[in-house]
């Protein structure tokens, strides 16, 4: 898959778990830039993330992941 | 020593003044050599036993992260994954031997005991190390930043050491985390008149809060659990709501002074209150008290939890905070009533994570009138009450205590006449205030950030106050002793 | 720097000159220390039985029924050195003095034989050492202790702020003669085990300093009381069984025998004991070892026959 094609899909699932109307998704949006995104709607996300690409993430990646760049390259490699 | 006193005041006139000589801001070296000196005279006049295990640990965890950092190097993620876990098992056997084995083993005895094994084994005189409680997590805390690829390990032992020891927060926290306190260890640190005169400010408003409110409701709530059985209702009513106001005048005075120290040496602390009785739900609650413990533990143990237990929905996260609060109740102590009072609270939150409102943070607005909203004020009251009935078990000296005195303020009756005089309608009094004062400076990090005051733009006007302040504080410290007076 | 630490001197000043206020203005306002001196001081000539001691005796001994001319100088929590100190400046000045009765503390006799357990040093009793070196050095003229203890502000643990808006009568815990009386009806619900006596250990050594430090106390207030013609009664008071159960007596033994080394030297000092004394009842104990209004009425007039008995 492609970084693109990941950004795409992953815009669609942050806007579907934050409630939100439009999103600005960069490699350095954080838990920082968006208000709803809390520890609970984390895990939300995470979720959603995992059941939308099949994958599944080890606690120690997700526990890792400081960005949105971190995670999607995380991604990357589970889709390769 | 403790943090309000003259010899503390003396120490520290020493330590800022060779802090800031122009040899010692050549490097931050010679900063961190002095602070680390420092801090380990401050531990051992507190209790030089320990100094061996806070040394030995100080070094073996130097040691683990920099083989940690190494195997991660190296790619040998599985041997990584190992160290970490020695790590975190190394630094939660040495809390739980100093802070629970009494109490395992007491516990234990009684289990045998009530199944008919006789068993009795003196209780083991073990000294607890004081602070242990705050530099373990340190310790951990430092590992698994570095395995989660947060930070990278200290190449500098004196860093490292000066970071676990630093004195104005080892003894009672606030517990600082690894990636926001060893950056400011590596430059050197000139005097910032501005951080360094708030640091002040926030000192005076701990000494006040702690000498002025709290110890002064100590002495009210103190008599009325002693003979509850014989107290009103009423009285005991009045215990149970002031604690929560003493409990915390007391502990976010310790911790602003001990940030207000960091701050003389420029070091930005980890905050611990956010105006806690400002919440306007438990959850809230916790996001805003002993926020450097609750932080620690959401972090390495909510967090993990709850990604563990992802595929389990709701169900999940009700099952990870629940573990999670009762970890944070029995951190306070070797008692069941922590572990009581933690899991009241785990399952405080099961409504919350239901209705969604747990995660959560909704901005607190004020009305046209600068007042909070009423159905606010009637979330902040019920959320309040909620909290003072979980520091009955909190208080308690074991169980069957605290439902007696729950039992006692329900059947005592009002018969009994209140031990009220002047002096405690004064403090009940201060008391209130406080809650109005946490309203009023809700944006500020303490109380005496007087920045948005026209009353107080001029240096007159605050040094003014300053000394009122100052003045209440030597008015109304230390009533308790006249008590004693008369029997010598 | 420069401007914080100039800033922080200019609040210093500040603070310091309200502190000094604080301390000059305290002067002037009524306590205890200064009412009992300046009585001492104003009656020199005319006192003929004072009373030293500390709380046992301040709360103990009703000079109102100890005939005319009685003073009860006593005042809680102070260490005898002070006692000593007293005597020493005002004894030499009192033409009619025919008693002095000073009180000997059975625990302070232990001479630091104390069972393992008690060896840490009564926080309550430690704390307030500071307040009475203060007290007296300030309002009574008695300097023993460097400077820094002038001042109520770094020293004192009494509510020294509260003198600047309570009235004279609120403030002076005592009456006109210094005598200080308590009710039974405010003493607390476990009064019978409050200051208790210390345990004895007969095993340890004798404390040698503390022996002499004692000794020194006595013999000074014994020595100038004699010098005066005038006769000093050591007095043990009144206790509450609980109290009484806790005595050992190879500890009273020893104290006896301090007593009688002091009466070879000074045959004008006597011993009266009341630690068994009879016709004590509960009311009469505010603790196990301090007396009511009603229990100090009592020893005052078994006192008054100790001083002028009947022929």
């Amino acid at each position: 898959m492609e970084k693109a094609e990941i950004f795409s899909k992953l815009h669609e699932i942050f806007l579907d778990v934050f409630d939100l109307d439009e999103l600005e998704l960069t490699d350095e949006t954080s838990a920082n830039d968006i208000e709803e995104w809390d520890s609970l709607s984390h895990i939300q996300l995470i979720v959603a993330i995992e059941k939308a690409f099949g994958i599944k993430f080890t606690s120690l990646e997700i526990m890792k992941w400081r960005n949105v760049g971190e995670m999607v390259t995380s991604m990357l490699e589970k889709l390769k | 020593m403790v943090v309000n006193s003259y010899s503390f005041l003396l120490f520290f006139v020493i330590v800022f003044s060779v802090y800031y000589l122009p040899v010692c801001r050549k490097s931050p070296r010679f900063q961190n050599t002095w602070l680390l000196l420092a801090s380990y005279v401050f531990y051992g006049i507190a209790d030089w036993r320990m100094i061996p295990i806070l040394l030995g640990a100080t070094a073996i965890f130097w040691g683990l992260g920099l083989w940690l950092r190494h195997e991660m190097d190296n790619r040998r993620t599985r041997r990584a994954s190992h160290i970490t876990t020695l790590s975190v098992v190394i630094g939660i056997a040495v809390l739980l031997y100093f802070k629970y084995l009494n109490f395992f083993a007491e516990s234990l005895a009684d289990l045998l005991n009530a199944i008919g094994l006789q068993v009795s084994w003196n209780t083991l005189h073990i000294i607890l190390p004081i602070g242990v409680s705050f530099f373990t997590f340190k310790l951990i805390s430092y590992i698994i930043e570095i395995h989660r690829e947060h930070i990278m390990p200290s190449r500098d032992l004196t860093e490292f050491a000066a970071y676990i020891a630093f004195f104005p927060t080892i003894l009672s926290g606030p517990i600082d985390r690894p990636d926001k306190f060893l950056p400011q260890l590596q430059r050197v640190h000139t005097l910032d008149y501005l951080q360094a005169a708030d640091g002040c400010r926030q000192i005076l408003w701990g000494m006040f809060t702690k000498m002025v409110i709290a110890d002064n409701l100590a002495i009210i709530t103190g008599n009325a659990w002693t003979a509850y059985d014989s107290q009103s209702s009423a009285m005991l009513l009045i215990a149970i709501l002031l604690y929560p106001i003493q409990l915390y005048a007391d502990f976010d005075g310790y911790s602003n002074m001990a940030i207000g120290v960091g701050k003389l040496l420029g070091f930005q602390i980890n905050r611990n209150f956010n105006h806690p009785f400002l919440a306007r739900n438990m959850a809230e609650f916790w996001r805003r008290w002993h926020m450097s413990l609750t932080g620690w533990i959401t972090d390495y143990v909510f967090m993990p939890l709850n990604i563990a237990f992802r595929d389990l929905g709701n169900l999940g996260i009700m099952l990870a905070a629940i573990i999670n609060l009762v970890l944070i109740g029995l951190w306070h102590g070797a008692n069941w009533t922590f572990g009581v009072f933690g899991l009241y609270h785990g399952l405080l939150f099961i409504p919350l994570i239901l209705s969604g409102a747990f995660g959560k943070n909704k901005k607190l607005k004020a009305n046209d009138h600068g007042l909070p909203f009423l159905k606010d004020v009637g979330k902040m009251v019920l959320t309040f009450c909620l909290w003072a009935l979980s520091l009955v078990f909190f208080r308690a000296d074991n169980i069957s205590q605290a439902v007696d005195f729950l039992m006692a303020t329900g059947t005592n009756g009002f018969a009994a006449p209140m031990v009220i005089d002047n002096y405690c309608k004064l403090y009940i009094l201060m008391a209130l205030m406080l809650l109005v004062v946490e309203w009023i400076q809700r944006k500020q990090e303490h109380a005496l950030q007087l920045q948005d005051f026209r009353l107080f733009s001029t240096r007159a006007c605050r040094f003014a106050f300053y000394l009122l302040i100052i003045l209440l504080i030597i008015t109304f410290t230390g009533k308790s002793q006249a008590f004693i007076y008369f029997q010598f | 720097m420069k401007q914080f630490l100039i800033t922080l001197s200019k609040f210093g000043a500040l603070l310091l000159v309200m502190l000094i206020a604080i301390e000059v203005g305290l002067l002037y306002r009524p306590n205890v220390y200064s009412y009992k001196r300046q009585y001492v001081e104003d009656h020199q000539k005319d006192i003929k039985v004072l009373l030293l001691g500390s709380s046992h005796v301040e709360e103990g001994i009703n000079p109102a029924l100890l005939g005319e001319g009685a003073f009860n100088m006593a005042i809680s929590a102070r260490l005898n050195e002070y006692d000593a100190a007293l005597a020493e400046k005002y004894v030499p000045g009192m033409d009619s003095l025919e008693a002095v009765i000073m009180h000997m503390d059975y625990s302070t006799f232990l001479f630091g034989r104390l069972k393992h357990n008690e060896q840490e040093v009564n926080t309550g009793a430690f704390s307030l050492m500071g307040t009475c070196h203060c007290m007296h050095m300030k309002y009574m003229g008695i300097h023993l202790k460097p400077f820094w203890y002038w001042s109520e502000i770094l020293n004192s643990k009494l509510n020294y702020m509260s003198r600047f808006w309570n009235k004279a009568e609120k403030i002076l815990e005592c009456d006109s003669l210094g005598y200080c009386g308590l009710d039974v009806n405010e003493r607390l619900a476990d009064w019978e085990y409050r200051n208790l006596a210390d345990e004895f250990d007969p095993s340890e050594p004798i404390d040698e300093e503390t022996y002499d430090k004692l000794w020194n106390v006595y013999e000074t207030i014994a020595r100038v009381t004699q010098q005066q013609g005038a006769r000093l009664i050591l007095v043990h008071t009144p206790v509450y069984k609980t109290y009484q159960d806790a005595i050992h007596p190879e500890a009273l033994r020893d104290i006896e025998s301090f007593v009688q080394k002091l009466q070879q030297k000074y045959p004008n000092v006597e011993y009266h004991s009341f630690l068994f004394a009879e016709g004590f009842l509960p009311e009469d104990f505010n603790d196990s070892s301090h007396l009511t209004s009603t229990g100090a009425d009592k020893f005052s007039r078994m006192l008054y026959d100790v001083i002028y008995p009947q022929k």
